[in-house]
C-alpha cells in the first residue's frame, strides 16, 4: 500500500503555478426567480438544495449546455471534434482512410499521433491513462476503444454524418495485419495484506506493524510476510477447521451517468492560455495534466496558463475522475485556431468512458466447530483494462474490504489489478468494495447454509466491534455494525422468511429473502481539502471550495457548514475552484518538510462522493471558526465594551442571526460585518486541511493571539485591498509518510440490507418485492440528502445485480453499438419503490462524526439479492449480474 | 428530409423559419438552434426520456409527453411545445418544480426536466379525467415509470408528483 500511496502523492504534487479556475455565474437567473424563503432553512438546515433552483428551471449548468458563444471573450465560431476510436485489438491499426468517406463528411483538419510525436507532446499525470493519447499508425491498439485521431469539423451535420460512418458503418479505420492478443499482465503495486493475530489476541503481523508487503518479492519484511502467508494457508489446510472455498465474479459495468461527457476548449494564443469548460470531478488534476502535455522543453506549443470552468456534472459516480476527455479536448484545441467542442452521444460515451473493474474473487474461509472465523484467503483479480488509471487504488480498497466486517485472526489477501486490452476501468462508486462485498456476503450465506445456522447469527458471532482492528491492523471498525445486524435479525421480513416463503411462493414464482452487512472506507485515507469563507460588508456569507457537486449534495452541505460558527448558512457557494487557493502558496510533495509552513502532503484531491461530509465540511467549518474566533468575537467585545473584555468562545452563542452573550445586546451579523471592516479585522479566511486518521494541527497567530486549529495552512483577508495575508503555522503536528496510511488513516462506515425477491419458475426473472435498507451514517448534516443517497444506491445496486453487464472483449461497448436499448439500468418498477424501509442507526455516542456513505449504500444490494435468490431457488449464483439465463441454467423451477 | 417552412410555439413564443431541415430532431432544434438547453440529451434513442417535452396539437388540447431526441421538426410543425423553461410563470415556480425542490427529488438534476415535463402532462390528463386516489401511484408509474435516473432511485420524484396531484384541486376523486 505504501508504494501505491507514494505514487498517489507523486501525482498530487505536480506544480500548481499558472492555473486559473472560474465558476459559472448562476446568480443572475436565481435573482429573478427565488422562491419565497430561498433554499436556506434554519441554520444548519436546507429547505432544498442550494443548486436546486438552477436545476429545476433548466438553467445552463452542465457542460453540454454550453457553446463557446456562451463564454466571456471566447470566439463564437468553433470546431466540432470527433475522436475516432479503435474497435479492435487483434489487428494492427494502419491509419485512417478518409477517402472512404463521402467528400461532404471529410474533416477540415485531422490530428494524429504524428502531430503529437513531432511536437514532443508529454505525458499527463500518472492517474490518467498514460501515453499514446492517439495511437500511431502501424501499432496494435493497446486496448479497445483507444483513440486514433481527432477530426475537426466546421459543420455539425458533417460531423454527425462522419460519426455515423465511423461508429456504425466501420468505415475510415484501416485494419492491418492480424496480431496476437496481448497476454494479461498486472499493474503494480499489487495489494497484499497479511494479518496475523495469535491465540492471546496479540497482533503478530499486520500492515500497521510492518508497512506494505509483497510476499512474492524479495526483502526481509516480504520474507517474513511470506512466512505468515504460509502459516495462514497451513492453518486452512490443517484439517482442524471447516473450510469453505468459492469463487465469485462481477461484470464490467458502465457508470451510466446521465449526461454524456462534453466539453469546450480554446487555446487563446494571444494570452498563451488554454481555456476549458468541463463537467469534471477532478479539476485540479485536469489542469495539471493539461500543462504536463506541453511541458517538455522541446514542445513548441507554449501554454502559460490554464483556465477551467468547472460545470456541474450530470452525474459522475467516479466516471468523471481523470477522464481522458480532458486530454483530447486540450490536444484538439492546441492544434486548432478555433474553440473546440467535444460532445459525446451515448454510443460514444459507452465506447470511451471509464468502466467499473470486473472481478474474479477466490475466497477460502476456515471456521471453527463453534462457528468462529479463523482464517481467510482472498485472492482476487480486477480487470483494469488497457491503462493503469486508478486500478491499483481500487485493488487496495478491494483488499481492505475483502474480509467484510468480520474478525479474522489470520488473513492472506492478494488483489491483482490486471492489465488487459479491455476498455479502461477506473474510479466508480463502490471502488473495489462493491465487488468484495458481493463475494464475502455471498460466502457468509453459503457457510451458514452448509453449517445449518442462521446466516445473520453467523455474522453476529464474527462481527467486528466498534474500533476493533480491521484487516490492516488499524482500530477502525465502524460503529453501527451490531445495531444493523441486530435490527436485521429482529426484522419481520427476516424472522418470518421461511413462513413467508411457504405463503408467498406459488406455481409461478418462488419467494426468498436474503440479507447482507457491509462496511466500506470513505475518503482516500489521505484527504486534502480547501475552503474559503468570506463575510461581505452586508453580513452575507460566501463559501468557495475546490470540491465539485456531482449531485451528492456537496454544495448544499458546504453551505450549511458555516452555521455553527457564523450563525447562518452561506448565501452562496462557488464549487470546483482552485485558483483562489493559489494564495496559500502550498507546495505538495511526498517528502515531509517540517520547517516549511507551505508544505503539505497533498495540495488537492479529486472530489469523492464519500469525502464530502466527512472531510470537505471540515475545511469550511474551520474557515468559519477562524473568522468567529479572530474577528467576530473581538468585534463583538469591542461593541459590548469593557465589561465584555474577557468573553471567549465558550461565552457566546448565535441566536436568530445575532451573536449573543448573557445580558449583552445580541449583535446581528451585518453589524459585526461592518465592525470587521472598521477595525481592519479579517473578513475572509482560507484554509487547507489534511486528514489521515486525524487532521494535521498547528498554532496560528492572528492579531497577536495564538490559536491551535486542525488545519495546515491559513490565509486571511482584511482591509480594502483584499490582499491575502498568509499566517504561518507553528508547532505543527504533521505526518510522516509511514504514519499516514499504514497506521489508521482509513475510516469506515456500515450498512446492510434485507431483500425479498420472487423468482419466476419458467423464465428465471427476478422481481424485487420488498426491502430494508440499513445505514449507520453518524451525524446527518441533512437527512434528505442522506436518504437520497440511500434511494439512489438502492437502485444502482439493483441494476448492477440484475441487469448491468458489458462484455470485456470486442463485443463490448468499445464497438460503438451500445446504448440504453441493450444496457439496462434499474427503472422505478425494478426497485420495489413503495416497499423499501430505511433504518438509520443513530450516531454512536462516543463517535458521532458524520461518515461518508454515498458509495457504501449500494454495496449491500448485490449479495442481499443473491442470497434471496438462493433462498428462493435453493441454487447459488456466484456471478453478477444474476440474469434469468443464469437462473434457468441452474434451476428448473 | 426536405427543407420545410417551420412555425411552432415554444413556451408561449412563436418560432418561425422560412426553410429548415424537417428531419432535424426537436432536441437539436431546442438545444442548438434556439438555445433552450433545459431539455436534456442522454441516450438519443428514446429510451431514457430525459428529453421529454410537452406537446399540444392546438391551444387547449391535451398535452402529450414527447421524446424530443427522436421527434423531428416535421412532426411538431405547427404545434405548441412546453419545455422546462416554460413551466414557471411570472416568476412563480410551477407546483411541480416547487415540490421537486422541497422533496429533494433530484440530485445531479439531469433527469429532472424530463420528469417534470412528463409529470406536467400527467397533471393535464388528471385535470381532464380525474382518477381515484388509489389509482394515483399506478398513474404516476405509467407517466414516469420508464424515465431513467441514475442518482435518485426515483423515490422522491414519485413522492413529489403524488404530493402535487393530491394538493391540486380536482385531479383526484
Amino acid at each position: 500500500m505504501w508504494q501505491t500511496r507514494r505514487e498517489f502523492l507523486k501525482g498530487a504534487a505536480a506544480g500548481t503555478a499558472g492555473l486559473l479556475i472560474s465558476s459559472l455565474d448562476l446568480g443572475a437567473f436565481a435573482a429573478t426567480m427565488n422562491p419565497a424563503g430561498g433554499w436556506s432553512g434554519s441554520p444548519g438546515q436546507a429547505r432544498y438544495r442550494i443548486d436546486g433552483l438552477a436545476k429545476v428551471t433548466g438553467q445552463k449548468i452542465y457542460a453540454r449546455d454550453f457553446h463557446p458563444i456562451d463564454l466571456p471573450a471566447w470566439p463564437a465560431d468553433y470546431h466540432h471534434a470527433l475522436v475516432v476510436r479503435t474497435t479492435f485489438v487483434d489487428h494492427v491499426y494502419n491509419g485512417l482512410a478518409l477517402d472512404e468517406l463521402p467528400k461532404a463528411l471529410r474533416p477540415v483538419k485531422v490530428i494524429t499521433a504524428d502531430d503529437l510525436t513531432q511536437d514532443r507532446i508529454g505525458i499527463a499525470e500518472e492517474d490518467y491513462p498514460a501515453g499514446d493519447y492517439l495511437l500511431p499508425s502501424g501499432k496494435q491498439p493497446d486496448y479497445l476503444g483507444q483513440a486514433v485521431a481527432i477530426l475537426l469539423y466546421d459543420d455539425a451535420s458533417a460531423y454527425e454524418g462522419a460519426k455515423a460512418q465511423f461508429l456504425f458503418n466501420g468505415k475510415g479505420i484501416v485494419k492491418g495485419s492480424p496480431a496476437p492478443r496481448r497476454n494479461p499482465s498486472y499493474f503494480t503495486p499489487e495489494t497484499s495484506i497479511v494479518h496475523v493475530v495469535d491465540h492471546q489476541g496479540d497482533e503478530k503481523f499486520s500492515q500497521t506493524i510492518a508497512g506494505p508487503v509483497h510476499p512474492v518479492e524479495a526483502g526481509d519484511v516480504n520474507t517474513e510476510a511470506l512466512g505468515y502467508v504460509t502459516m495462514v494457508n497451513s492453518t486452512l489446510e490443517s484439517g482442524e477447521l471447516d473450510v469453505y472455498k468459492h469463487t465469485y465474479k462481477t461484470a464490467v459495468v458502465d457508470p451510466m451517468f446521465m449526461e454524456p461527457e462534453s466539453g469546450l476548449a480554446w487555446f487563446d494564443r494571444e494570452a498563451k492560455t488554454l481555456r476549458l469548460l468541463i463537467g469534471t470531478q477532478s479539476p485540479g488534476y485536469d489542469i495539471n495534466s493539461s500543462l504536463a502535455l506541453f511541458a517538455p522543453k522541446e514542445c513548441p506549443i507554449q501554454i502559460d496558463d490554464v483556465h477551467l470552468y468547472a460545470a456541474y456534472p450530470g452525474g459522475g459516480f467516479g466516471g468523471r475522475d481523470t477522464s481522458i476527455l480532458c486530454l483530447h479536448l486540450v490536444l484538439a484545441a492546441a492544434y486548432s485556431d478555433k474553440p473546440i467542442r467535444i460532445s459525446h452521444d451515448r454510443f460514444q460515451q459507452f465506447q470511451s468512458g471509464i468502466k467499473r473493474h470486473s472481478s474474479k474473487i477466490e475466497l477460502t474461509v476456515g471456521v471453527t466447530r463453534d462457528d468462529h472465523f479463523v482464517a481467510i484467503r482472498d485472492h482476487s483479480i480486477l480487470n483494469g483494462g488497457g491503462r493503469r488509471n486508478v486500478s491499483t487504488y481500487v485493488a487496495d480498497v478491494n483488499g481492505v474490504t475483502g474480509p467484510g466486517p468480520y474478525r479474522f485472526p489470520l488473513a492472506d489477501i492478494w488483489v491483482r489489478p490486471q492489465h488487459t486490452d479491455s476498455q479502461v476501468a477506473g474510479s466508480m462508486r463502490g471502488f473495489g468494495a462493491y465487488q468484495s462485498t458481493f463475494a464475502i456476503e455471498s460466502m457468509m450465506d453459503e457457510i451458514a447454509l452448509a453449517r445449518g445456522v442462521d446466516p445473520l447469527d453467523l455474522r453476529k458471532t464474527n462481527l467486528l466491534l466498534p474500533h476493533e482492528t480491521v484487516v490492516t491492523g488499524a482500530p477502525k471498525a465502524p460503529p453501527g455494525l451490531h445495531e444493523i445486524c441486530d435490527g436485521a435479525r429482529a426484522h419481520p421480513l427476516w424472522t418470518a422468511r421461511d413462513g413467508d416463503q411457504q405463503r408467498l411462493s406459488d406455481g409461478d414464482e418462488a419467494y426468498g429473502v436474503g440479507a447482507s452487512i457491509c462496511m466500506k472506507n470513505y475518503g482516500s485515507g489521505a484527504d486534502a481539502v480547501m475552503a474559503k469563507v468570506r463575510i461581505d460588508g452586508e453580513g452575507q456569507v460566501y463559501v468557495t471550495t475546490n470540491a465539485v457537486d456531482m449531485g451528492q449534495g456537496m454544495a448544499t452541505v458546504q453551505a450549511l457548514a458555516t452555521a455553527k460558527s457564523l450563525g447562518r448558512n452561506a448565501d452562496g457557494i462557488e464549487t470546483g475552484q482552485t485558483i483562489p487557493f493559489r494564495e496559500l502558496k502550498l507546495f505538495g510533495t511526498f517528502s515531509q518538510q517540517p520547517y516549511n509552513p507551505r508544505w503539505t502532503p497533498i495540495v488537492w484531491n479529486s472530489t469523492k462522493a464519500t469525502a464530502g461530509v466527512a472531510r470537505w465540511v471540515h475545511a469550511t467549518e474551520q474557515a468559519a471558526r477562524v473568522l468567529l474566533e479572530t474577528a467576530l468575537l473581538p468585534a463583538a467585545r469591542s461593541i459590548w465594551g469593557a465589561a465584555a473584555e474577557h468573553l471567549d468562545m465558550d461565552d457566546v452563542v448565535w441566536s436568530e442571526g445575532r451573536l449573543a452573550s448573557g445580558s449583552f445586546d445580541p449583535i446581528p451579523l451585518p453589524i459585526l460585518a461592518k465592525e470587521l471592516r472598521r477595525q481592519n479585522l479579517a473578513y475572509s479566511a482560507m484554509v487547507h486541511a489534511f486528514y489521515s486518521g486525524r487532521w494535521i494541527e498547528a498554532d496560528y497567530t492572528v492579531d497577536g493571539i495564538t490559536h491551535r486549529w486542525p488545519i495546515d495552512a491559513l490565509a486571511v483577508q482584511r482591509g480594502e485591498s483584499g490582499a491575502y495575508e498568509l499566517i504561518d503555522r507553528k508547532d505543527p503536528k504533521l505526518f510522516t509518510v509511514e504514519s499516514m496510511w499504514e497506521k489508521d488513516g482509513q475510516s469506515f462506515a456500515a450498512a446492510g440490507a434485507i431483500t425479498a425477491v420472487k423468482v419466476h419458475r419458467k423464465t428465471g426473472e427476478i422481481r424485487l418485492v420488498q426491502g430494508v435498507h440499513f445505514l449507520a451514517p453518524g451525524t446527518m448534516l441533512q437527512q434528505d440528502l442522506v436518504e437520497g443517497q440511500m434511494d439512489g444506491g438502492w437502485a444502482m445496486g439493483v441494476g448492477h445485480t440484475l441487469f448491468e453487464e458489458l462484455p470485456s472483449d470486442a463485443e463490448g461497448a468499445a464497438n460503438g453499438s451500445w446504448n440504453l436499448n441493450r444496457y439496462h439500468v434499474a427503472l422505478a418498477g425494478d426497485c420495489a419503490l413503495h416497499n423499501v424501509e430505511k433504518v438509520i442507526i443513530p450516531p454512536d455516542a462516543e463517535d458521532p462524526s458524520p461518515r461518508g456513505i454515498a458509495e457504501l449504500v449500494m454495496n449491500p444490494l448485490a449479495p442481499a439479492i443473491a442470497n434471496a435468490v438462493a433462498h428462493a431457488t435453493g441454487r447459488r449464483i456466484r456471478s453478477l449480474p444474476i440474469t434469468p439465463e443464469k437462473v434457468r441454467a441452474v434451476w428448473k423451477g | 428530409m426536405a427543407q420545410i417552412p417551420l412555425s411552432l410555439t415554444i413556451n408561449d413564443e412563436r418560432f418561425e423559419r422560412d426553410s429548415i431541415d424537417g428531419g432535424m430532431w426537436l432536441n437539436d432544434f431546442l438545444r442548438e438552434e434556439v438555445n433552450l438547453t433545459g431539455t436534456k440529451f442522454c441516450c438519443g434513442i428514446a429510451v431514457c426520456r430525459v428529453c421529454t417535452v410537452a406537446v399540444a396539437r392546438v391551444p387547449g388540447a391535451h398535452l402529450e409527453p414527447v421524446r424530443s431526441c427522436t421527434t423531428d421538426l416535421h412532426e411538431v410543425n405547427g404545434k405548441i411545445i412546453t419545455t422546462v423553461e416554460g413551466l414557471a410563470k411570472r416568476g412563480q415556480l410551477h407546483p411541480l418544480q416547487q415540490a421537486f425542490l422541497e422533496n429533494f427529488s433530484f440530485q445531479c438534476g439531469y433527469s429532472a426536466p424530463g420528469f417534470l415535463m412528463a409529470a406536467y402532462c400527467l397533471l393535464d390528463r388528471l385535470e381532464r379525467s380525474p382518477i381515484p386516489e388509489v389509482a394515483l401511484d399506478a398513474a404516476i408509474q405509467e407517466a414516469v415509470g420508464k424515465h431513467i435516473c441514475r442518482c435518485t432511485g426515483y423515490v422522491r420524484y414519485h413522492r413529489a408528483i403524488r404530493q402535487v396531484a393530491l394538493e391540486t384541486p380536482g385531479l383526484v376523486t
